[in-house]
Protein backbone atom coordinates (compact mmCIF):
# COMPACT_ATOMS: atom_id res chain seq x y z
CA UNK A 1 0.00 0.00 0.00
CA UNK A 2 1.54 3.33 -0.96
CA UNK A 3 1.55 6.25 1.43
CA UNK A 4 -1.22 8.20 -0.28
CA UNK A 5 -3.75 5.41 0.11
CA UNK A 6 -2.69 4.93 3.68
CA UNK A 7 -3.25 8.60 4.36
CA UNK A 8 -6.67 8.38 2.78
CA UNK A 9 -7.58 5.37 4.86
CA UNK A 10 -6.46 7.19 7.95
CA UNK A 11 -8.60 10.17 6.97
CA UNK A 12 -11.59 7.92 6.39
CA UNK A 13 -11.03 6.34 9.75
CA UNK A 14 -10.93 9.76 11.36
CA UNK A 15 -14.22 10.82 9.81
CA UNK A 16 -15.82 7.54 10.71
CA UNK A 17 -14.70 8.15 14.28
CA UNK A 18 -16.19 11.66 14.19
CA UNK A 19 -19.47 10.28 12.88
CA UNK A 20 -19.61 7.59 15.54
CA UNK A 21 -18.91 10.05 18.30
CA UNK A 22 -21.54 12.45 17.00
CA UNK A 23 -24.08 9.63 17.06
CA UNK A 24 -23.00 8.88 20.62
CA UNK A 25 -23.39 12.56 21.49
CA UNK A 26 -26.98 12.67 20.25
CA UNK A 27 -27.64 9.60 22.38
CA UNK A 28 -26.18 11.36 25.41
CA UNK A 29 -28.30 14.45 24.66
CA UNK A 30 -31.44 12.34 24.41
CA UNK A 31 -30.72 10.61 27.70
CA UNK A 32 -29.93 13.99 29.27
CA UNK A 33 -33.17 15.53 28.08
CA UNK A 34 -35.21 12.56 29.28
CA UNK A 35 -33.46 12.59 32.67
CA UNK A 36 -34.07 16.34 33.12
CA UNK A 37 -37.77 16.00 32.32
CA UNK A 38 -38.08 12.90 34.50
CA UNK A 39 -36.51 14.83 37.39
CA UNK A 40 -39.14 17.56 36.96
CA UNK A 41 -41.98 15.04 37.07
CA UNK A 42 -40.50 13.07 39.96
CA UNK A 43 -39.91 16.23 42.00
CA UNK A 44 -43.52 17.28 41.60
CA UNK A 45 -44.71 13.75 42.39
CA UNK A 46 -42.53 13.64 45.51
CA UNK A 47 -44.03 16.86 46.82
CA UNK A 48 -47.53 15.52 46.24
CA UNK A 49 -47.22 12.21 48.03
CA UNK A 50 -46.51 14.16 51.22
CA UNK A 51 -49.77 16.06 50.98
CA UNK A 52 -51.97 13.00 51.38
CA UNK A 53 -50.53 12.36 54.83
CA UNK A 54 -51.82 15.71 56.03
CA UNK A 55 -54.98 15.74 58.16
CA UNK A 56 -56.81 18.32 56.04
CA UNK A 57 -56.44 16.36 52.83
CA UNK A 58 -59.88 14.75 53.19
CA UNK A 59 -61.75 17.96 52.52
CA UNK A 60 -59.77 19.16 49.52
CA UNK A 61 -62.29 17.83 47.01
CA UNK A 62 -65.25 19.59 48.62
CA UNK A 63 -66.81 22.58 46.97
CA UNK A 64 -65.56 24.97 49.66
CA UNK A 65 -63.82 28.12 48.48
CA UNK A 66 -60.07 28.35 48.05
CA UNK A 67 -58.82 30.59 50.82
CA UNK A 68 -55.55 29.36 52.31
CA UNK A 69 -54.94 32.47 54.42
CA UNK A 70 -58.27 32.44 56.29
CA UNK A 71 -58.82 30.78 59.66
CA UNK A 72 -59.46 27.89 59.28
CA UNK A 73 -57.81 27.61 55.89
CA UNK A 74 -60.00 26.32 53.07
CA UNK A 75 -58.61 24.29 50.25
CA UNK A 76 -61.43 23.81 47.77
CA UNK A 77 -59.64 22.32 44.80
CA UNK A 78 -62.94 21.54 43.09
CA UNK A 79 -63.79 25.24 43.23
CA UNK A 80 -60.56 26.11 41.40
CA UNK A 81 -61.05 23.36 38.84
CA UNK A 82 -64.59 24.46 38.05
CA UNK A 83 -63.46 28.07 37.64
CA UNK A 84 -60.58 27.06 35.37
CA UNK A 85 -62.72 24.90 33.15
CA UNK A 86 -65.46 27.53 32.99
CA UNK A 87 -63.05 30.28 32.01
CA UNK A 88 -61.27 28.13 29.41
CA UNK A 89 -64.61 26.97 27.97
CA UNK A 90 -65.91 30.55 27.71
CA UNK A 91 -62.71 31.69 25.97
CA UNK A 92 -62.77 28.77 23.53
CA UNK A 93 -66.46 29.26 22.78
CA UNK A 94 -65.63 32.83 21.76
CA UNK A 95 -62.39 32.05 19.97
CA UNK A 96 -63.16 28.90 17.99
CA UNK A 97 -66.06 30.17 15.79
CA UNK A 98 -64.29 33.46 15.09
CA UNK A 99 -61.05 31.64 14.32
CA UNK A 100 -62.83 29.19 12.03
CA UNK A 101 -64.61 32.00 10.18
CA UNK A 102 -61.38 33.93 9.69
CA UNK A 103 -59.56 30.81 8.49
CA UNK A 104 -62.41 30.03 6.07
CA UNK A 105 -62.24 33.56 4.73
CA UNK A 106 -58.48 33.36 4.23
CA UNK A 107 -58.49 29.98 2.51
CA UNK A 108 -61.77 30.03 0.59
CA UNK A 109 -62.99 33.54 -0.10
CA UNK A 110 -60.16 36.03 -0.01
CA UNK A 111 -58.05 36.89 -3.02
CA UNK A 112 -54.43 35.76 -2.87
CA UNK A 113 -53.25 39.20 -1.86
CA UNK A 114 -55.89 39.65 0.87
CA UNK A 115 -55.14 36.17 2.18
CA UNK A 116 -51.48 37.11 2.53
CA UNK A 117 -52.32 40.34 4.31
CA UNK A 118 -54.63 38.51 6.72
CA UNK A 119 -52.07 35.78 7.35
CA UNK A 120 -49.42 38.38 8.12
CA UNK A 121 -51.80 40.24 10.41
CA UNK A 122 -52.73 37.11 12.31
CA UNK A 123 -49.08 36.29 12.86
CA UNK A 124 -48.38 39.82 14.11
CA UNK A 125 -51.34 39.71 16.50
CA UNK A 126 -50.21 36.26 17.63
CA UNK A 127 -46.86 37.74 18.63
CA UNK A 128 -48.40 39.89 21.38
CA UNK A 129 -47.26 38.33 24.69
CA UNK A 130 -50.00 37.44 27.22
CA UNK A 131 -48.79 39.97 29.77
CA UNK A 132 -49.22 42.74 27.19
CA UNK A 133 -52.71 41.48 26.34
CA UNK A 134 -53.67 41.63 30.02
CA UNK A 135 -52.15 45.09 30.33
CA UNK A 136 -54.14 46.39 27.35
CA UNK A 137 -57.31 44.86 28.80
CA UNK A 138 -56.78 46.69 32.08
CA UNK A 139 -56.05 49.93 30.22
CA UNK A 140 -59.27 49.57 28.23
CA UNK A 141 -61.36 48.98 31.34
CA UNK A 142 -59.84 51.76 33.37
CA UNK A 143 -59.48 54.23 30.51
CA UNK A 144 -62.86 55.94 30.72
CA UNK A 145 -64.18 56.01 34.20
CA UNK A 146 -60.98 55.37 36.17
CA UNK A 147 -62.66 52.70 38.20
CA UNK A 148 -61.44 49.18 38.70
CA UNK A 149 -64.33 47.47 40.38
CA UNK A 150 -66.11 44.85 38.36
CA UNK A 151 -68.74 42.30 39.32
CA UNK A 152 -68.12 38.57 38.94
CA UNK A 153 -69.83 38.28 35.59
CA UNK A 154 -67.96 41.25 34.15
CA UNK A 155 -64.64 39.82 35.35
CA UNK A 156 -65.40 36.50 33.69
CA UNK A 157 -66.43 38.24 30.48
CA UNK A 158 -63.36 40.47 30.32
CA UNK A 159 -60.97 37.64 31.09
CA UNK A 160 -62.48 35.29 28.50
CA UNK A 161 -62.42 37.99 25.83
CA UNK A 162 -58.74 38.67 26.51
CA UNK A 163 -57.92 34.96 26.48
CA UNK A 164 -59.88 34.57 23.25
CA UNK A 165 -57.94 37.44 21.72
CA UNK A 166 -54.77 35.56 22.55
CA UNK A 167 -56.08 32.24 21.24
CA UNK A 168 -57.61 33.38 17.93
CA UNK A 169 -54.37 33.90 15.93
CA UNK A 170 -53.09 30.44 16.90
CA UNK A 171 -56.41 28.83 15.99
CA UNK A 172 -56.42 30.65 12.63
CA UNK A 173 -52.85 29.65 11.75
CA UNK A 174 -53.55 26.03 12.69
CA UNK A 175 -56.86 25.89 10.79
CA UNK A 176 -55.34 27.44 7.66
CA UNK A 177 -52.94 24.51 7.45
CA UNK A 178 -55.78 22.04 7.99
CA UNK A 179 -58.06 23.67 5.39
CA UNK A 180 -55.24 23.89 2.85
CA UNK A 181 -54.56 20.17 3.22
CA UNK A 182 -58.07 19.31 1.98
CA UNK A 183 -57.62 18.10 -1.61
CA UNK A 184 -58.85 20.40 -4.38
CA UNK A 185 -60.81 17.47 -5.83
CA UNK A 186 -63.30 17.70 -2.93
CA UNK A 187 -64.18 21.23 -3.92
CA UNK A 188 -64.16 20.46 -7.63
CA UNK A 189 -66.62 17.58 -7.19
CA UNK A 190 -68.88 19.73 -5.07
CA UNK A 191 -68.96 22.45 -7.72
CA UNK A 192 -69.46 19.87 -10.45
CA UNK A 193 -72.60 18.67 -8.66
CA UNK A 194 -73.98 22.20 -8.85
CA UNK A 195 -73.35 23.32 -5.26
CA UNK A 196 -72.86 27.01 -4.62
CA UNK A 197 -69.79 28.49 -2.98
CA UNK A 198 -71.54 28.63 0.38
CA UNK A 199 -72.89 25.09 0.11
CA UNK A 200 -69.40 23.86 -0.74
CA UNK A 201 -67.98 25.53 2.36
CA UNK A 202 -70.65 24.25 4.73
CA UNK A 203 -71.31 20.78 3.34
CA UNK A 204 -67.95 19.76 1.90
CA UNK A 205 -65.08 21.64 3.44
CA UNK A 206 -66.24 21.89 7.04
CA UNK A 207 -67.13 18.18 7.38
CA UNK A 208 -63.81 17.20 5.80
CA UNK A 209 -61.96 19.41 8.27
CA UNK A 210 -63.98 18.30 11.30
CA UNK A 211 -61.17 16.48 13.18
CA UNK A 212 -58.84 19.41 12.52
CA UNK A 213 -61.37 21.89 13.89
CA UNK A 214 -61.83 19.74 17.00
CA UNK A 215 -58.04 19.58 17.39
CA UNK A 216 -57.81 23.37 17.14
CA UNK A 217 -60.44 23.65 19.88
CA UNK A 218 -58.55 21.23 22.12
CA UNK A 219 -55.22 22.98 21.58
CA UNK A 220 -56.67 26.37 22.39
CA UNK A 221 -58.43 24.89 25.42
CA UNK A 222 -55.10 23.53 26.67
CA UNK A 223 -53.31 26.80 26.06
CA UNK A 224 -56.02 28.86 27.76
CA UNK A 225 -56.21 26.49 30.75
CA UNK A 226 -52.52 26.99 31.42
CA UNK A 227 -52.40 30.70 30.83
CA UNK A 228 -51.59 32.43 34.07
CA UNK A 229 -50.83 36.08 33.66
CA UNK A 230 -54.11 37.53 32.43
CA UNK A 231 -56.33 36.08 35.15
CA UNK A 232 -53.62 36.74 37.72
CA UNK A 233 -53.35 40.43 36.88
CA UNK A 234 -57.11 40.91 36.73
CA UNK A 235 -57.76 39.22 40.06
CA UNK A 236 -55.25 41.45 41.83
CA UNK A 237 -56.81 44.61 40.47
CA UNK A 238 -60.44 44.20 39.52
CA UNK A 239 -62.50 42.46 42.25
CA UNK A 240 -64.50 44.52 44.70
CA UNK A 241 -62.20 43.58 47.53
CA UNK A 242 -58.68 42.49 46.68
CA UNK A 243 -58.34 38.70 46.33
CA UNK A 244 -62.11 38.26 46.75
CA UNK A 245 -62.56 34.63 47.70
CA UNK A 246 -65.49 34.01 45.37
CA UNK A 247 -64.13 35.64 42.23
CA UNK A 248 -64.47 33.48 39.09
CA UNK A 249 -60.87 34.39 38.30
CA UNK A 250 -59.62 32.01 40.99
CA UNK A 251 -58.26 29.52 38.50
CA UNK A 252 -55.66 26.83 39.11
CA UNK A 253 -52.68 28.85 37.75
CA UNK A 254 -53.80 31.92 39.70
CA UNK A 255 -53.89 29.92 42.92
CA UNK A 256 -50.41 28.56 42.21
CA UNK A 257 -48.90 31.96 41.45
CA UNK A 258 -50.51 33.69 44.43
CA UNK A 259 -49.88 30.74 46.72
CA UNK A 260 -46.18 30.79 45.96
CA UNK A 261 -45.91 34.03 47.92
CA UNK A 262 -47.46 32.74 51.14
CA UNK A 263 -46.86 28.99 51.16
CA UNK A 264 -44.20 27.62 53.50
CA UNK A 265 -42.51 24.30 52.65
CA UNK A 266 -44.01 21.50 54.71
CA UNK A 267 -47.48 23.01 55.01
CA UNK A 268 -50.58 21.56 53.37
CA UNK A 269 -50.82 24.68 51.24
CA UNK A 270 -47.33 24.15 49.80
CA UNK A 271 -47.97 20.55 48.83
CA UNK A 272 -51.40 21.34 47.45
CA UNK A 273 -49.78 23.81 45.06
CA UNK A 274 -47.85 20.89 43.58
CA UNK A 275 -51.03 18.84 43.37
CA UNK A 276 -52.63 21.72 41.43
CA UNK A 277 -49.58 21.91 39.18
CA UNK A 278 -49.81 18.21 38.46
CA UNK A 279 -53.53 18.44 37.66
CA UNK A 280 -52.79 21.29 35.26
CA UNK A 281 -49.95 19.37 33.65
CA UNK A 282 -52.06 16.21 33.26
CA UNK A 283 -54.93 18.20 31.74
CA UNK A 284 -52.82 19.97 29.11
CA UNK A 285 -50.78 16.81 28.46
CA UNK A 286 -53.87 14.76 27.66
CA UNK A 287 -55.49 17.57 25.66
CA UNK A 288 -52.36 17.84 23.53
CA UNK A 289 -52.13 14.07 22.95
CA UNK A 290 -55.84 13.95 22.08
CA UNK A 291 -55.36 16.83 19.66
CA UNK A 292 -52.47 15.06 17.99
CA UNK A 293 -54.58 11.92 17.66
CA UNK A 294 -57.25 14.03 15.93
CA UNK A 295 -54.66 15.43 13.51
CA UNK A 296 -53.66 11.88 12.66
CA UNK A 297 -57.34 11.05 12.06
CA UNK A 298 -57.60 14.09 9.81
CA UNK A 299 -54.62 12.99 7.73
CA UNK A 300 -55.93 9.43 7.58
CA UNK A 301 -59.34 10.52 6.35
CA UNK A 302 -57.92 12.51 3.49
CA UNK A 303 -55.81 9.71 2.07
CA UNK B 1 -74.92 36.59 1.19
CA UNK B 2 -73.63 34.01 3.67
CA UNK B 3 -70.16 34.34 2.22
CA UNK B 4 -70.48 38.07 2.75
CA UNK B 5 -71.16 37.45 6.44
CA UNK B 6 -67.97 35.40 6.70
CA UNK B 7 -66.04 38.22 5.05
CA UNK B 8 -67.57 40.79 7.35
CA UNK B 9 -66.83 38.82 10.53
CA UNK B 10 -63.26 38.12 9.53
CA UNK B 11 -62.75 41.80 8.76
CA UNK B 12 -64.09 42.47 12.24
CA UNK B 13 -61.55 40.08 13.78
CA UNK B 14 -58.76 41.63 11.74
CA UNK B 15 -59.97 45.13 12.63
CA UNK B 16 -59.82 44.37 16.35
CA UNK B 17 -56.30 43.02 15.87
CA UNK B 18 -55.17 46.10 13.94
CA UNK B 19 -56.79 48.41 16.49
CA UNK B 20 -55.11 46.72 19.46
CA UNK B 21 -51.65 46.57 17.89
CA UNK B 22 -51.99 50.10 16.52
CA UNK B 23 -53.09 51.45 19.89
CA UNK B 24 -50.13 49.78 21.59
CA UNK B 25 -47.67 51.21 19.07
CA UNK B 26 -49.17 54.71 19.09
CA UNK B 27 -49.25 55.03 22.86
CA UNK B 28 -45.93 53.29 23.42
CA UNK B 29 -43.70 54.82 20.78
CA UNK B 30 -43.26 58.22 22.43
CA UNK B 31 -42.47 56.98 25.96
CA UNK B 32 -40.24 54.27 24.50
CA UNK B 33 -38.19 56.84 22.62
CA UNK B 34 -37.90 59.01 25.73
CA UNK B 35 -37.04 56.27 28.23
CA UNK B 36 -34.85 54.10 26.07
CA UNK B 37 -31.51 55.73 26.78
CA UNK B 38 -32.38 57.91 29.76
CA UNK B 39 -32.37 56.58 33.31
CA UNK B 40 -35.61 57.31 35.16
CA UNK B 41 -36.77 56.46 38.69
CA UNK B 42 -39.74 54.59 37.15
CA UNK B 43 -37.39 51.86 36.02
CA UNK B 44 -35.51 51.83 39.32
CA UNK B 45 -32.80 54.16 38.04
CA UNK B 46 -32.10 52.01 35.00
CA UNK B 47 -32.52 52.92 31.40
CA UNK B 48 -34.96 50.79 29.48
CA UNK B 49 -32.15 49.44 27.33
CA UNK B 50 -30.35 48.09 30.42
CA UNK B 51 -33.46 46.18 31.48
CA UNK B 52 -33.84 44.92 27.95
CA UNK B 53 -30.23 43.71 27.78
CA UNK B 54 -30.68 41.92 31.08
CA UNK B 55 -33.81 40.21 29.68
CA UNK B 56 -32.11 39.23 26.44
CA UNK B 57 -29.12 37.86 28.33
CA UNK B 58 -31.29 35.61 30.46
CA UNK B 59 -33.22 34.22 27.56
CA UNK B 60 -30.08 33.70 25.49
CA UNK B 61 -28.73 31.73 28.45
CA UNK B 62 -31.90 29.63 28.58
CA UNK B 63 -31.61 28.93 24.87
CA UNK B 64 -27.94 27.99 25.24
CA UNK B 65 -29.01 25.36 27.77
CA UNK B 66 -31.95 24.05 25.79
CA UNK B 67 -30.59 24.09 22.24
CA UNK B 68 -27.70 21.56 22.32
CA UNK B 69 -29.62 19.14 24.51
CA UNK B 70 -32.88 19.57 22.61
CA UNK B 71 -31.50 19.35 19.10
CA UNK B 72 -29.30 16.38 19.99
CA UNK B 73 -32.21 14.56 21.57
CA UNK B 74 -34.44 15.37 18.60
CA UNK B 75 -31.88 14.00 16.14
CA UNK B 76 -31.46 10.83 18.18
CA UNK B 77 -35.20 10.24 18.56
CA UNK B 78 -35.84 10.85 14.88
CA UNK B 79 -32.85 9.11 13.27
CA UNK B 80 -31.26 6.57 15.57
CA UNK B 81 -33.77 5.52 18.20
CA UNK B 82 -34.81 1.87 18.00
CA UNK B 83 -38.29 1.42 16.57
CA UNK B 84 -39.69 0.05 19.81
CA UNK B 85 -42.88 0.63 21.70
CA UNK B 86 -41.02 2.26 24.57
CA UNK B 87 -39.40 4.79 22.24
CA UNK B 88 -42.76 5.74 20.78
CA UNK B 89 -44.11 6.28 24.28
CA UNK B 90 -41.07 8.41 25.13
CA UNK B 91 -41.59 10.56 22.05
CA UNK B 92 -45.29 10.94 22.83
CA UNK B 93 -44.52 11.99 26.40
CA UNK B 94 -42.01 14.60 25.28
CA UNK B 95 -44.55 15.96 22.80
CA UNK B 96 -47.12 16.13 25.58
CA UNK B 97 -44.67 17.80 27.96
CA UNK B 98 -44.04 20.54 25.40
CA UNK B 99 -47.63 21.69 25.91
CA UNK B 100 -47.49 21.67 29.71
CA UNK B 101 -48.03 25.27 30.88
CA UNK B 102 -44.93 27.21 31.94
CA UNK B 103 -46.22 27.75 35.45
CA UNK B 104 -45.70 24.06 36.21
CA UNK B 105 -42.04 24.39 35.27
CA UNK B 106 -41.95 27.57 37.36
CA UNK B 107 -43.31 25.56 40.29
CA UNK B 108 -40.52 23.06 39.82
CA UNK B 109 -37.89 25.80 39.69
CA UNK B 110 -39.37 27.47 42.75
CA UNK B 111 -39.31 24.30 44.83
CA UNK B 112 -36.22 22.55 43.54
CA UNK B 113 -33.77 25.40 43.30
CA UNK B 114 -34.77 27.10 46.52
CA UNK B 115 -33.90 23.88 48.36
CA UNK B 116 -30.30 24.42 47.42
CA UNK B 117 -29.26 27.68 48.94
CA UNK B 118 -26.10 27.62 46.90
CA UNK B 119 -28.11 29.08 44.06
CA UNK B 120 -28.96 32.36 45.70
CA UNK B 121 -29.06 34.23 42.46
CA UNK B 122 -32.60 34.46 41.23
CA UNK B 123 -31.42 35.15 37.70
CA UNK B 124 -29.70 31.77 37.53
CA UNK B 125 -32.88 30.08 38.73
CA UNK B 126 -34.97 31.88 36.11
CA UNK B 127 -32.44 30.97 33.44
CA UNK B 128 -32.39 27.27 34.40
CA UNK B 129 -36.16 27.07 34.66
CA UNK B 130 -36.72 28.74 31.30
CA UNK B 131 -34.15 26.38 29.77
CA UNK B 132 -35.95 23.33 31.16
CA UNK B 133 -39.29 24.69 29.99
CA UNK B 134 -37.92 25.28 26.50
CA UNK B 135 -36.30 21.84 26.28
CA UNK B 136 -39.27 19.60 25.34
CA UNK B 137 -40.46 22.21 22.85
CA UNK B 138 -37.10 22.19 21.05
CA UNK B 139 -36.97 18.38 21.07
CA UNK B 140 -40.46 18.35 19.56
CA UNK B 141 -39.64 20.95 16.89
CA UNK B 142 -36.42 19.14 15.89
CA UNK B 143 -38.19 15.80 15.76
CA UNK B 144 -41.06 17.20 13.68
CA UNK B 145 -38.70 18.99 11.29
CA UNK B 146 -36.59 15.87 10.71
CA UNK B 147 -39.65 13.67 10.24
CA UNK B 148 -40.81 15.95 7.42
CA UNK B 149 -37.76 15.10 5.34
CA UNK B 150 -38.76 12.40 2.84
CA UNK B 151 -37.40 8.98 3.67
CA UNK B 152 -36.09 8.61 0.11
CA UNK B 153 -33.38 11.20 0.89
CA UNK B 154 -32.03 8.85 3.53
CA UNK B 155 -32.30 5.75 1.35
CA UNK B 156 -30.50 7.40 -1.54
CA UNK B 157 -27.76 8.76 0.68
CA UNK B 158 -27.21 5.35 2.24
CA UNK B 159 -27.28 3.69 -1.18
CA UNK B 160 -24.44 5.98 -2.27
CA UNK B 161 -22.34 4.56 0.53
CA UNK B 162 -22.68 7.28 3.13
CA UNK B 163 -22.55 6.34 6.78
CA UNK B 164 -25.60 7.00 8.97
CA UNK B 165 -24.05 10.14 10.44
CA UNK B 166 -23.09 11.45 6.98
CA UNK B 167 -26.69 10.85 5.94
CA UNK B 168 -27.98 12.83 8.89
CA UNK B 169 -25.45 15.64 8.49
CA UNK B 170 -25.38 16.02 4.73
CA UNK B 171 -28.80 14.82 3.54
CA UNK B 172 -31.37 15.16 6.31
CA UNK B 173 -30.31 18.21 8.32
CA UNK B 174 -29.89 20.58 5.33
CA UNK B 175 -33.44 19.82 4.16
CA UNK B 176 -34.84 20.25 7.65
CA UNK B 177 -32.91 23.46 8.36
CA UNK B 178 -35.67 25.95 7.62
CA UNK B 179 -38.38 24.10 9.52
CA UNK B 180 -35.99 23.74 12.44
CA UNK B 181 -35.17 27.46 12.45
CA UNK B 182 -38.86 28.39 12.34
CA UNK B 183 -39.68 26.12 15.26
CA UNK B 184 -36.80 27.35 17.38
CA UNK B 185 -37.53 31.02 16.67
CA UNK B 186 -41.16 30.58 17.66
CA UNK B 187 -40.11 28.83 20.86
CA UNK B 188 -37.74 31.71 21.61
CA UNK B 189 -40.49 34.25 20.96
CA UNK B 190 -42.75 32.43 23.38
CA UNK B 191 -40.13 32.27 26.12
CA UNK B 192 -39.25 35.96 25.67
CA UNK B 193 -42.76 37.11 26.57
CA UNK B 194 -43.66 34.56 29.22
CA UNK B 195 -43.75 35.74 32.79
CA UNK B 196 -45.53 32.93 34.69
CA UNK B 197 -42.41 30.99 35.81
CA UNK B 198 -40.70 34.22 36.84
CA UNK B 199 -43.67 35.22 39.02
CA UNK B 200 -43.57 31.92 40.89
CA UNK B 201 -39.79 31.97 41.33
CA UNK B 202 -39.64 35.62 42.37
CA UNK B 203 -42.26 34.99 45.06
CA UNK B 204 -39.65 33.12 47.12
CA UNK B 205 -38.51 35.71 49.67
CA UNK B 206 -34.97 34.42 50.01
CA UNK B 207 -34.32 34.87 46.34
CA UNK B 208 -34.55 38.65 46.31
CA UNK B 209 -37.25 38.91 43.68
CA UNK B 210 -37.91 42.60 44.23
CA UNK B 211 -34.67 43.62 42.59
CA UNK B 212 -35.47 41.50 39.57
CA UNK B 213 -35.30 43.61 36.43
CA UNK B 214 -36.59 41.38 33.66
CA UNK B 215 -38.84 43.16 31.21
CA UNK B 216 -42.05 41.05 31.40
CA UNK B 217 -41.75 40.79 35.18
CA UNK B 218 -41.17 44.52 35.46
CA UNK B 219 -44.33 45.16 33.43
CA UNK B 220 -46.36 42.75 35.58
CA UNK B 221 -45.14 44.28 38.84
CA UNK B 222 -45.76 47.84 37.72
CA UNK B 223 -49.31 47.00 36.64
CA UNK B 224 -50.35 45.31 39.85
CA UNK B 225 -48.65 47.88 42.05
CA UNK B 226 -49.82 51.01 40.21
CA UNK B 227 -53.05 49.93 38.47
CA UNK B 228 -54.13 53.54 38.02
CA UNK B 229 -50.70 55.15 37.89
CA UNK B 230 -48.86 56.74 35.03
CA UNK B 231 -49.24 54.66 31.90
CA UNK B 232 -46.21 56.03 30.04
CA UNK B 233 -43.55 53.68 31.40
CA UNK B 234 -45.90 50.71 31.21
CA UNK B 235 -46.71 51.36 27.57
CA UNK B 236 -43.03 51.71 26.74
CA UNK B 237 -42.22 48.38 28.41
CA UNK B 238 -45.21 46.68 26.77
CA UNK B 239 -44.21 47.92 23.33
CA UNK B 240 -40.60 46.84 23.80
CA UNK B 241 -41.75 43.39 24.89
CA UNK B 242 -44.06 43.14 21.89
CA UNK B 243 -41.30 44.34 19.55
CA UNK B 244 -38.88 41.69 20.83
CA UNK B 245 -41.38 38.91 20.31
CA UNK B 246 -42.46 40.32 16.94
CA UNK B 247 -38.86 40.53 15.73
CA UNK B 248 -38.36 36.79 16.31
CA UNK B 249 -41.73 36.01 14.72
CA UNK B 250 -40.86 38.15 11.68
CA UNK B 251 -37.62 36.25 11.06
CA UNK B 252 -39.57 32.99 11.28
CA UNK B 253 -42.16 34.38 8.85
CA UNK B 254 -39.46 35.47 6.40
CA UNK B 255 -38.01 31.96 6.40
CA UNK B 256 -41.49 30.54 5.94
CA UNK B 257 -42.37 32.86 3.03
CA UNK B 258 -39.16 32.25 1.10
CA UNK B 259 -39.48 28.49 1.56
CA UNK B 260 -40.37 26.60 -1.59
CA UNK B 261 -42.59 23.71 -0.58
CA UNK B 262 -41.32 20.45 -2.05
CA UNK B 263 -43.76 18.33 -4.04
CA UNK B 264 -45.43 15.92 -1.68
CA UNK B 265 -44.73 12.33 -2.61
CA UNK B 266 -45.78 8.97 -1.26
CA UNK B 267 -42.60 8.78 0.80
CA UNK B 268 -44.03 11.43 3.15
CA UNK B 269 -46.47 8.91 4.46
CA UNK B 270 -43.83 6.42 5.45
CA UNK B 271 -42.49 8.49 8.34
CA UNK B 272 -38.90 9.60 8.28
CA UNK B 273 -37.14 6.28 8.78
CA UNK B 274 -35.04 4.25 6.46
CA UNK B 275 -35.77 0.86 7.91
Amino acid sequence: MNSKEGEQAQKMGFWRFVGRSMERLTWIAAIGAIVVLAVVILFIAKEITVCFDQPQSQCIWSLARWNPVSEPARYGIAFLLINSVLLAACATVVALPLGLITALYITEIASAKMAQVFWLLMRVVGAVPPVVVGFLGIVTVTGRNRTLLLSDGEQLFLCSVLLAFMAIPRIVCFLIETLRSIPASFKASSYALGASHWQTIVHTICPAARPGIAAAGLFSLGRVLGDTVIALMLIQILPLDRFAANSPLWTVPTAIALGAESAVPGQTHYHLLYLLGLLLAVASFSLSLLGRQLIRTQRGELE
Amino acid sequence: MACFCITLLSYLVAGVGVAVVGYLVLRGLGPLGRGFFRATPVYGGNTLIQIWFQTVRIFLGAICIALPLGIGAGIYLSEYAPDSRMMHNTIDSIIGLAEVPPIVYGLFGWGAFSLYRGLEQVLTVVLLTSGIWLLPRIVLETYAALQQVPVSYRRESLALGASPWQTTWRAVLPSARRQLAIGILQGMARVSGEVAPIIVIAAEPGLGGDSLTILPYYLYRSIIEFPLGSREAQFAAALLLFATSLFLHLIAMLIEITHVTPVLGTEYQEGGRWW
